[in-house]
Formats: C-alpha cells, structure tokens, sequence
C-alpha cells in the first residue's frame, strides 16, 4: 500500500508504456518475437538509464538540473573507446573502474559547484556541459574507436538471458538499497523546500552534492550502455541525451521543481521516448519529424500531470476546508 | 524570516531627523549601491576589453572593435527576451530554434521571390505566435518553462528539418549582409546596421522596463507570482507577451544572421543557448526573478564575446573554446552571481 | 524611560546564558547588548514589539546565523552554533515562526526529518515510528495518521508536526518561536499542559508570543527585549499584561493602542457597498442576508478554519460563493474582476507570500495594483510613481528612509502599512482585509487602527477578519462570527464583547432577543 502510495506518480507514464507497447505490437508482429527483445532492450538502455541519471538532480530543488548528462556520457564513450583501448587498458575492472570514477568527479564538480559554492544549478551544469562537449572532441575529434569485446557482448545475450537485464537489475538493486537508507527521504525534503530541511537539521549540501554524484555516476553507465550499443566511439552521440533526459523526467511525473516523484517514472519516461522511436522507425517515418513527435508528446504529458497536480492540489485545499 | 530584514523598531526611521523626510545621506548611499551593483558587469567588460589588447598582438583596431560590437549586438538581441523572461521566473530555451526558422525562412522567401519586407513580417508573426503559446503554456496551462520552452524549440526546429530536409537554397537583399558586415554603415552612422538595430532596441528595452506599465508588472510578476495575481496583475498578459518579445527578437537575430553567411542553416541558434543564458546570469540577472535588467545583460553580452574572441586570440582550436568558455563562465558567476546562502533566506 | 531590571538570584547552574550579544545586518544594529539567562526547569517568555531582535536570538541560539559578538554559554561552557544540526546536538530545539512543514512528506518522514545522516538512518524503522507515536501522544493528536502526506493536514495539525518533530530529539532547551498562531484553544491548552509536565521534568522552554494572555498565564519569569536590547526580565507576579506592554514599547503611550481606536464617531448610514443575500458557504447552513454599507466596519470572526475564510474570499470575488450571492452596486461578484469592477480591494494574510515584492521598491509595492489608474498609453514616468507612493505612504503612515529602498528593508509592521497603502492607492470603495495586524508589533498597530478608522470615516466600507478579538471589539460596528462554516451570529456594537464573540465562535451565542441584523 505503502509503495503504491509513494508511486503513484508515475501511473500515468506507465499505463502510457502500455499503450506504445500494444501500438508497437500492432505496427510490426516482430516486435513480440522474443528474438528481438534483444536489440529492444540494447536500444532503449542509454534512454532509461540517462533518464534515471537526470532524476536525483531535478528531485534536489532549486532550480536543480543537470545538463551536463548527456555530454559527460559522450565523453565515457570516447575515453573508453580511445583513450583506455589504446593504453591497453580493456579489461572490465579498468574500463568500469575508470568510467565511474568520472562519473563520481564530475558529479562531485557539479555538486559543490552548486551546493557549496552555490552557482545556480542550470549554470554550473551547462558549463560542464560545454567543458566535457569540448573534451570528447578533443579525445575523440571524428567518429570511431573500438569498444573492447566484452562491452559489446554486454550488448548481446548470456545464454539467452540479454545482457542488459543484468545491467538493469544492477542499478534496481543498488537504487533500491539507497531508498531503504535515509537517503530519499532527505532528498526529497531538501527539494520540496530546502530552508525546512536545513532549520531541521538535515545536511542540505551534503545530500544534494550525492545527489549530483548519483547524476554523473548513472551518466557515465549510459556512456557504457550506448558503448556497447554502439561498438564504437562518436563525440557527437552523448550531447542529445540531455534533452532527452529532461524530457523523460518531466514525462516521467517528477516535479520539475524538485521535491516529488522517483527514478521509476523517469526509467518509464525513457522507455517511453524509445519506443515512440520504434514505431516512427516502423511507420517510416522521417527522423525528423520525430523532434516535432517528441515535443508533442512532452507539452502533452506536461498538460496532463499539470492537470493531476491541480486536482490533487483542489482535493487537498478541499480537506484543510 | 528574512535576515536581511533590517530589524529595526516599527517607528525606527533610518534618518535622524525624523519622519518620513527622505534623508538625503540615505538615498545618496542607496543610489551609489544600485550603481556599484550595476557597474562591476560593466568594469569586468572594460578590464577584458584591455586583457585583450594586450594578449592578442595586433588586436587593437577599429575593424577588431567593430566586430566585438557586432559580435555582442547579435548576442545582445536575442538576449532581450532571455532577460525578460528570467525576470518573470521562466527561461526561454527556445531561441535557439526560433532563430533556426528565422534563418531559413528569410532565405527561403526571399530566394523565392517575396519581397524582403513581406517575408520579415511575416517571421514575426509567426515567430510572434510561437511566443504566444510559449507563454500561454507556460503561464495559464501552468506548464514549467524550461521544459515547455525546450519541447516548442524541439517542435520549431523539427518543422524546419521536416519542411527542408535539411537543404536549404536561397539568397538575401544584399543589404543585409550589409548590416551585419563590420565595413557596413547605417545612413550617416559608420556602424553596421545590427550595431544600430541593438542601440534603438536596449533603448526601448531599458524604457519598457522602467517607464511602461508592462515593465513594472514584469517584475513583480517575476519577484512574487502570487502576491501579483492577487494585486491585480494581469499574469496571462504578462507572460504571454514577455515570449512573444522574445521570440521576435530572436527571429529578428536569426534574420540579421543569415546576411552573415549566404547559406541558410536551422543550427544558426545552437551556441546562442548557453550564450543568452550566460549573458543574462554574467550580467548579474538573478534566476529567482524579479531582480536585475537589461541593462546588465548589456554588459554581460560584452563579457561573454570578449571571452569568445579572447579564447580565439590566444590560438584555442574550437573544443578548446569550448572547454575553457565553459569554466570561465562558472568562474564569473561563481565570483559574483552566487545564490544567497540557504541560511540567509530562512 | 522606565527601565527597571527586576533581580532575579543569579544561579551557578544557568542552563543558557547569553551576555552582550550583537549581532548587524548591514548598518541595522538587530541585536545590541542583548541579554538572556535560562534556568533549567522553567517557562520563559520572550516578548518584543516586531524588530525587537527576538528572531535574531533565537536563529543565534539555534544555529541559523551567528553573531558578530557576545557570549552564549550552554551548559556552563562556551558554545557557538555553526549549523542547525550544531544547536540540535547540543540540545537545544527550536520549533520557527513558519510552519516548515513539507506537503509532499508523510507526517512521519516530516517529524524525523533532520535526525540521520546523508544516508545512515539514526534509527530502525520500528524505532521511529514508536517515536513519532510517542512525540504525537505528547501533544495529543496519537490519533494523526503518520502515513498521510503531511499537505493533506490542517494549518493546526501542521504546525503540531513542526512542534513534534522537535520534540524528537534529546533536548533541554525548546524554543518556540511564534508556533502556536494557528492553534485553536484546545490544541493550544494541550500543549501548555505539556510544556508544564517539561518544567517538572527539568527542563526549560523558552517561548516567543504576541498574546499577552499566554505570557502571563504560563510564563515563570519573562524577558523583554526592545530594539536589540534586554530590558528586563520580569518575574511571573511583576510580568503584568500593563507591565510588560509599557516596557516593551519604546514610545510613550503605545498602551493607548488597547482600547484607542474605538474612539470612532461615524455615520455608518451610508450608501450600501455590498449586498449578501441568501449566502451560505454549504447548503443546509442558515442563509446570511446582510449590507455593508459606506462607512462602516464589519468584522469576521471564527475558530481556525471555520468559514470565516472563504466568507472573505467570496466578498473579495476570489471564490464563487456556493449559495446565494455577493453583490455590489453594479452586479453580482464572482470573480476577481468582478471585485476589481466594484473598486473591491483585498488584503490576502500572509504578508510574506502572497503580499509583498521582497526585492522590489516600496515605490513598486505599493503602486503595482494602482499602475493602470496611473498610466496613459501604458506609459507612466518614475517620478509619477514615486509621488504617488509617497503621498499614500503618509496617508498609511509608513516610516520609510527613501520610497526607492526596498520594502524589505522595512519592518514587519510598516511593510503591512504598504500593503494597506497598496489597496488604497486604487482607489477603492471597500476594503476587505484578512487579518491584517497579526504579528504586526503593537506600535505599527496602533497606527493601522487609526489608518482604518479614519478611513472609515471618509466613507470607506472595510470588511474586516481578525483572530484577536479585542480588536474586533475595538474597531468594529458590527461583527460576524462563523461556527462550522456556518453564520452563527452577527453581534451588534451594543452587544459586542469578548465573551460574546468567544461564546459565538464556540456555537454557543445566545442572541439577544431583539437584535435588528442590519441595525
């Protein structure tokens, strides 16, 4: 009862997840061919996780965002693919090693910038964003590299079991684990309204700079993810994602102002994002109507959750009377 | 619990000579403050205007001068609605975009035989519009901007892309290219026509902020929502049109740029999205709302394309630009546009 | 001026002692020789006119901010609060002025909030949930489901959640700051009694109130404060209500703001500005008819929570009226524009929130709803502004260094005195105020009582909501009460007292037998 209450935020994302899996259905038979579930989910992994990525910084408040997700995946992707290959250093421990380590510091820049030195999120954020654009190209200048072997079998199957779900099951576990500890909690009251958090005595920096460390952490795995999707470098690929992350939390039901919501909706949101894909992919659609498609979709979902928010906001004045 | 509250006794006048008199020591100090808050963008923009003088050998000319003014004119533009837009606590991620389809458009229609002036007036209505929704979404669907303004900017720019397929032909009135070239005059004045352009609109910016009846809605629009609303302020009206200025000025902006190169391109906008943001922030426009103005945004467009061309100056390749725009940026803000510790706002 | 430090024995085992504290924001000195000492085991008041450097102590105390000098010793040691969570760990708790209540958390993560770390929980599940049982059970409301969000809550029961989540931890010293305002009495008694059974425990509350009533009933010994500095701390038999109120104001005669405004001779024949007919906030509830004519004062009445509210909003056309109808001159009032067409002008409560500009001009504060009777062509010059905030400054009474500062350097009082100028600087025909003097300090007070009824005087009809009751028995002709969204009496100036209005909010009003409602 207790976690449905907590989610039911994300209901509406979800039974939207349902709907683009049955239209995916009708457009092509394939798409129930468990032989493709594969591919789906290699597709759709960078989508969830930079969504997930994007999550803890907009629940953190005050303004808070992380543009620079998307950028800094790019960067994994080439540091990966060019400057660890070419060292040698291919081995997973290195490769994982490496990447989350830049995903810790990034976040760590991003978190002290804005919850110590208190320079305003979408500022700081679009720095880095700037700073790592520029330092995937400068590793990275054109398309190409070689992810290691064993990333791009993470793209594939373990005895039939996509490579994927343990990746996915990874993240779940360890999220899961970080909602038993205080940790969400404190989150979403440092966003729903950061003076009541401090005055109660909760360390308002210290939990929005893990917050920001969770962001660059989650990025740097969707680096991986497309890495192995991809099978190659591109400094070019990671940039997008940003938009695609905040378009996912605010589908997702999460409050963009911070304080409301959680990473299922968000995941959802992404899987969302990747299948309306999928089906313009299907239908033959031009890529390019797929931004109009995409921004369609978003102001839609804005309008809606706006709509549940007020009612919930009528039904709760109604009850205080 | 406001700190910065002076907590004085109800009856506790600041002047010592008592009642409502306005002591002239007082407001000579408030205004010398004002003044010093406005200035420090303006010195850090003079300061570099000399770093680079004597960094890049060669540097000081009047065609090097001339094209920081029309580096920052450009920039200048389409900050307009950036800095109105911020005031009333939104953000308007679609100038980007909005210049794209000014860009092409221009192009498109001129090449294709309309007359300059039919087709410039139609952009702004279209791009007037856009601003409209911008706004009416933002505002009475009580949609968050940021995202609604990045999701209409996806909608623009994918429109264009769909309509051209990414090939754009046509051409522009060669004066045009005219005011946007830094040999260009305007009538009697030796400065490109874009120079001009900027003048008469920060002009008309800095009137609309501080004698117009709009102008002081948009403050307290943006320094407290719902207090206005409930003084009477027309909210609806009042985002509604802050967008619409913003994305006219931004396809203004795109027009004038497609006389900078003869070919059309929907990315036109793309750096003008961190830059008008930074412009805003640099200048020392608060993201709360409500605080700030155009006329520092003036100064930070200055700040920002000072450290553009520092950075080509000194022999960055493009990445490198990049890298060190972003961390001089968040230097500068980090200097002197902070946030208020949490503890001040309790 | 009188001030006499009353002795009190100088006890080697003080709890708190605080010696020449100060403390500046810019060049406003908020706390200057400020002196405190807390005895374990006892009820201290704190009392101050608004700006008297009260809530500069206790953010001191509690760790919010710290002072530029002085010494505060905790425990026989010196102590300096960097943080919150500093303060906490000492012991000392402090429930603030603002309900910080968090919608979106449930009642139970909103009462342990602050007690772990980043990520470590302080406490098992189970743990905390007894806790959270155990701190309700105090202030009797065990019944309060603790997994409901805390925005599904009344004002009451919210700031019972601020003052249990203080509770929670180890402390020896409580502090509240102004956190019984949205109490009715009962939760109110309740929590008296409880801060009574902390005394016998030892330990020590300190209390900040603008009800002199709580002061003297409750307070063992009272500490006044005016502009920055200590008094006098008064014993419980010394602190009386005329005592305290004569030191506490720094000008002669702020005692005359009890019972000087009733001192109002009008006319309350004047034309009819509002016309209820039928009115009722529920179906089965006994319709209102009522007029407010020109000139008169109408007072509104009730228990938190009652009506009262929402009778205000629907005059202020900022909520449909639900039975029958508010009407002016020119129409029925159903909207804001309605209200604005009738020259209706409304003070909404919460000053902070929905009332000023905080970084704007007190130029801009007060002239904003004015702008559009100003301009010509959407244009209007500076100077126009200024002049018109000045002239309805004076008109107001606001003290003020500059029209061009900003309001936020004003005080409590003189920033409500803007907002009054505000409404009348758009000329209006009615005024409908909600509450406007809570919290305001008692001299800023005075001159809105004698702002609104010389108002009164010129013709302007004031609709008038107010939580104290001698200002209601002050000010008003007439007064409706409200008891369970309900009109429950409309008490004439002959029969108005403060025990018909209890007696009326409580649903026990015996109407006098001949009463004309629109004498």
């Amino acid at each position: 009862m207790n976690w449905l209450r907590t989610h039911s935020y994300a209901a509406p994302v979800l039974a939207a997840l349902v709907i683009f899996l049955i239209l995916n259905a009708l457009a092509s038979p394939a798409f129930l061919d468990p032989d493709n579930w594969n591919g789906l989910l290699v597709g759709a992994a960078p989508f969830i996780i930079i969504a997930m990525a994007q999550t803890p910084a907009i629940l953190s408040g005050d303004g808070g965002i992380d543009m620079s997700v998307g950028p800094l995946a790019g960067v994994v992707n080439a540091l990966v693919t060019v400057t660890l290959m070419s060292r040698g250093w291919s081995d997973p421990i290195s490769i994982i090693g490496c990447s989350l380590a830049v995903g810790v510091v990034s976040g760590l820049i991003n978190g002290v910038l804005i919850a110590v030195v208190r320079v305003q999120p979408i500022i700081a954020t679009l720095g880095t964003y700037l700073v790592y654009q520029g330092l995937a190209v400068e590793i990275l200048p054109m398309a190409g590299g070689t992810a290691p072997e064993w990333l791009r079998d993470l793209a594939g199957t373990y005895a039939g079991v996509p490579g994927m779900v343990f990746l996915f099951a990874l993240i779940a576990a360890a999220w899961l684990l970080l909602e038993r500890t205080a940790f969400k909690r404190n989150l979403l009251a440092v966003g729903g309204d950061a003076r009541a958090a401090y005055s109660a005595g909760v360390n308002v920096a210290g939990v929005r700079i893990l917050a920001y460390v969770i962001s660059g952490v989650l990025a740097a795995i969707a680096g991986l993810a497309f890495t192995a999707a991809l099978g190659s470098g591109d400094p070019r690929v990671g940039t997008p994602y940003t938009l695609t992350s905040i378009a996912s939390v605010a589908l997702g039901g999460v409050a963009m102002t911070g304080g409301r919501g959680g990473m299922l909706g968000a995941a959802a949101a992404g899987a969302l994002l990747f299948l309306i894909q999928t089906l313009c992919t299907l239908a033959q659609v031009s890529i390019f109507y797929l931004q109009i498609f995409y921004g369609l979709v978003l102001i839609v979902a804005l309008a809606l959750n706006a709509g549940a928010e007020r009612a919930r906001h009528r039904r709760l004045a109604a009850q205080v009377g | 619990m406001e700190t910065s509250r002076i907590e004085s006794t109800g009856g506790v006048c600041l002047n010592p000579n008592g009642a409502t008199e306005v002591g002239d020591d007082v407001k000579g100090r408030k205004a010398i403050g004002r003044w010093i808050g406005v200035a420090i963008p303006f010195l850090i923009a003079v300061a570099l205007f000399f770093v680079i003088n004597v960094i890049i050998p060669g540097y000081a000319n009047l065609n090097s001068f001339l094209s920081l003014l029309l580096l920052a004119s450009l920039l200048g533009l389409a900050s307009v609605g950036q800095t109105l837009t911020i005031i009333i606590g939104g953000f308007d991620m679609s100038i980007p975009a909005v210049m794209g389809l000014a860009n092409v458009l221009v192009s498109l229609l001129y090449g294709a035989g309309v007359p300059i002036w039919v087709a410039v007036g139609l952009i702004i209505m279209l791009s007037m519009a856009i601003g409209l929704m911008n706004g009416f979404a933002s505002r009475y669907l009580q949609l968050n901007p940021l995202v609604v303004t990045l999701a209409m900017g996806s909608i623009v720019l994918g429109t264009v892309w769909a309509g051209t397929h990414g090939e754009v032909s046509g051409s522009v009135p060669d004066w045009l290219v005219a005011s946007v070239s830094v040999i260009g005059s305007t009538g009697p004045i030796p400065l490109p026509g874009v120079v001009v352009v900027w003048a008469v609109v920060s002009v008309l910016a800095l009137l609309l902020e501080n004698y117009t009846v709009l102008g002081r809605w948009i403050f307290a629009a943006g320094a407290n929502p719902r207090a206005a609303e409930i003084a009477g302020v027309p909210m609806l009206f009042v985002w509604m049109s802050v967008y619409a200025i913003s994305a006219v000025m931004a396809a203004i902006t795109g027009i004038l740029l497609a006389g900078f190169s003869g070919a059309a391109d929907p990315t036109v906008g793309a750096s003008y999205l961190f830059m008008t943001v930074a412009a805003v922030v640099v200048g020392g426009t608060a993201l709360t709302g409500g605080q700030g103005g155009y006329a520092r945004t003036i100064a930070g467009c200055f700040v920002v394309t000072e450290l553009s061309i520092l950075l080509v100056g000194v022999g960055l390749d493009q990445p490198g630009q990049q890298i060190c725009l972003g961390i001089l940026i968040v230097v500068l803000v980090a200097l002197y546009g902070r946030d208020r510790p949490l503890s001040m706002r309790l | 001026m009188n001030t006499t430090i009353a002795p009190h024995s100088l006890s080697n085992a003080a709890l708190l002692e605080v010696r020449d504290l100060r403390r500046s924001f810019g060049e406003t000195r908020a706390l200057d020789s400020c002196t405190l000492m807390l005895q374990p085991g006892e009820i201290h008041a704190l009392v101050g006119e608004n700006g008297s450097g009260k809530s500069t102590l206790i953010k001191i105390l509690s760790g919010i901010i710290c002072s530029d000098s002085g010494d505060v010793a905790w425990k026989g040691a010196s102590a300096r609060f960097a943080k919150p969570r500093d303060a906490q760990r000492a012991g000392i708790a402090t429930v603030f002025q603002e309900t910080l209540v968090l919608p979106d958390l449930s009642v139970h993560d909103n009462i342990v909030l602050g007690l772990d770390d980043v990520v470590r929980r302080r406490s098992g599940q189970l743990r905390e949930a007894q806790l959270v049982r155990e701190a309700l059970a105090v202030l009797g409301v065990a019944t309060l489901d603790i997994e409901q969000d805390a925005g599904s809550l009344s004002l009451a029961n919210r700031q019972l959640v601020g003052i249990a989540r203080s509770l929670l931890r180890p402390w020896r010293l409580l502090i509240l700051d102004e956190s019984t305002s949205a109490l009715d009495v009962d939760d109110r008694d309740r929590l008296f009694a409880a801060l009574r059974r902390f005394r016998s425990d030892g330990r020590t509350v300190l209390f900040v109130s603008h009800r002199m009533d709580e002061v003297t009933s409750l307070a063992d010994r009272t500490t006044v404060l005016r502009s920055g500095r200590t008094v006098g701390t008064f014993a419980g038999d010394e602190a009386t209500t005329e005592r305290l109120l004569e030191v506490m104001s720094s000008r002669e005669g702020a005692r005359a703001a009890e019972g000087h405004a009733a001192a109002h001779s009008r006319a309350a024949n004047g034309p009819t500005v509002l016309t209820w007919s039928e009115f009722a906030l529920k179906t089965g509830r006994a319709p209102l008819s009522l007029e407010l004519r020109a000139g008169e004062i109408l007072g509104v009445a009730g228990l938190e929570g009652h009506g009262q509210v929402a009778f205000l909003e629907c005059a202020a056309g900022r909520r449909a009226s639900p039975c029958g109808t508010v009407a002016a001159e020119r129409g029925a009032i159903h909207s804001p524009r309605d209200a604005a067409r009738a020259r209706i002008a409304f003070l909404p409560r919460d000053r902070k929130t929905e009332g000023i500009f905080a970084p704007l001009t007190v130029t801009d504060n007060i002239t904003v709803s004015g702008l559009r009777r100003l301009a010509r062509w959407g244009l209007v010059s500076r100077q126009q502004r200024r002049r018109v905030a000045v002239e309805v400054g004076r008109n107001t009474k606001v003290k003020m260094a500059s029209p061009d500062s900003p309001i936020s350097s004003l005080s409590g009082g003189n920033q409500q005195k803007a907002l009054l100028g505000r409404l009348i600087a758009t000329d209006p025909q009615a005024l409908v105020l909600n509450d406007p003097l809570r919290g305001v300090d008692l001299g800023a007070k005075r001159d809105c009582y004698e702002v609104l009824a010389d108002l009164a005087g010129k013709g302007m009809a004031i609709l008038l909501l107010s939580t104290e009751l001698a200002e209601l028995c002050q000010l008003c002709d007439r007064v409706v009460v409200f008891h369970n969204q309900g009109v429950e009496a409309v008490i004439g100036r002959a029969e108005l007292s403060e025990q018909a209005l209890i007696a009326a909010m409580f649903g026990k009003y015996h109407k006098a037998p001949d009463v004309d409602v629109n004498a």
